[in-house]
């Protein structure tokens, strides 16, 4: 599955303002070639927004092989997921090459709730975007499958009712 | 609005005082069977908390004119994807039976914002919750979209 280019990109209606607050709760980190950032079922709650560098996101099924994965880069938000309900991660996220990202933990977000809720706020209408975004090109994919699905069996039907191809 | 009880589903979480002051930013929509509440491709506006009645949710394609994808009651969440990012509608919703339905607007929510912020998260969180779930069903799915990022204009300002 190709990258899709993404239609919109997210976190552009932030003030000066709220930057400067934004960035008093945020964690610059590093990670280096080949380095996890966190693992699939990890109970992490951190999300990161890559500024340089190469990250691979990779889902394994039981005997650990890999059955997808994508190469995100530049501006891309990894972890939301997690960071919101708490739960394990979907995937593993591994640096390719050196990578810096910006990061913020779910505690310090609490905080900003409770200190700086019009910046929460901004903060979950961006996420909930996010999220948004992604349950539609999930659901896109779904509805086209089912989709071909039903004109399978719509032609199937239609040939087995006229007798097409009797007797073949 | 008279049976507050019927909302303890989707307000479990929610104290009284709580309650009461989403209902004053909301409005009671009735709907009969087969009216429409919302239609594939309209723009969004409101999401809806269900009280009373059951809802098909349902998509289309040129050869079935309903492909059923679901069916809400009491105390679900209707319409909250197109209310979180002001997009297209990505299905339809008809009535099954005699639906009644509480309407909050984008606009209420934002005054909801601006007279109680730490509500309106909450409310915002409890959405954000129904979407996390849809998501996590999808499994392996969603490692292919993952790419979502932030506008350039965003790293700039942060100035890392």
């Amino acid at each position: 599955m190709k990258n899709e280019k993404p239609e919109r990109n997210f976190f552009r209606d932030f003030k000066q303002p709220d930057i400067l607050t934004f960035i008093k709760f945020i964690k610059k980190c590093y990670f280096n070639k080949g380095e996890i950032i966190f693992h699939q079922k990890d109970r992490s709650d951190n999300f990161y927004i890559i500024y340089s560098g190469k990250v691979e996101v990779f889902a394994t099924d039981i005997h650990n092989e890999k059955i997808k994965f994508i190469t995100l880069d530049k501006g891309n938000i990894i972890g939301e997921i997690g960071f919101l309900d708490g739960k394990e991660r979907t995937a593993t996220v591994k640096a390719l090459s050196e990578t810096h990202a910006l990061m913020l933990s779910y505690d310090s977000f609490v905080r900003i709730e409770e200190d700086f809720p019009d910046l929460a706020m901004l903060i979950h209408k961006e996420l909930g975007k996010i999220l948004a975004e992604r349950l539609r090109m999930c659901d896109k994919l779904l509805i086209n499958h089912s989709m071909v699905k039903i004109n399978e069996n719509f032609l199937l039907n239609l040939i087995k009712d006229n007798e097409l191809f009797k007797g073949i | 609005m008279n049976n507050k009880e019927e909302l303890n589903i989707f307000f479990q979480d929610f104290d009284e005082q709580e309650i009461n002051e989403l209902l004053g930013i909301s409005k009671s929509l009735i709907f009969e069977k087969e009216q429409l509440i919302f239609q594939e491709n309209d723009l969004s506006d409101s999401f809806y908390i269900i009280y009373s009645g059951e809802i098909q949710v349902f998509g289309s394609n040129p050869d079935v004119k309903e492909v059923k994808i679901a069916i809400l009651g009491l105390g679900n969440i209707l319409g909250e994807v197109g209310f979180i990012d002001g997009r297209k509608r990505t299905a339809s919703a008809k009535a099954l039976n005699h639906v009644e339905v509480l309407a909050i607007t984008s606009e209420s929510f934002l005054k909801l914002q601006k007279t109680n912020i730490k509500l309106a998260i909450k409310v915002y969180k409890e959405i954000e919750r129904l979407l996390l779930d849809r998501l996590r069903n999808y499994d392996e799915l969603l490692v292919d979209f993952h790419n979502v990022k932030v506008d350039n204009s965003f790293l700039e300002k942060v100035k890392v």
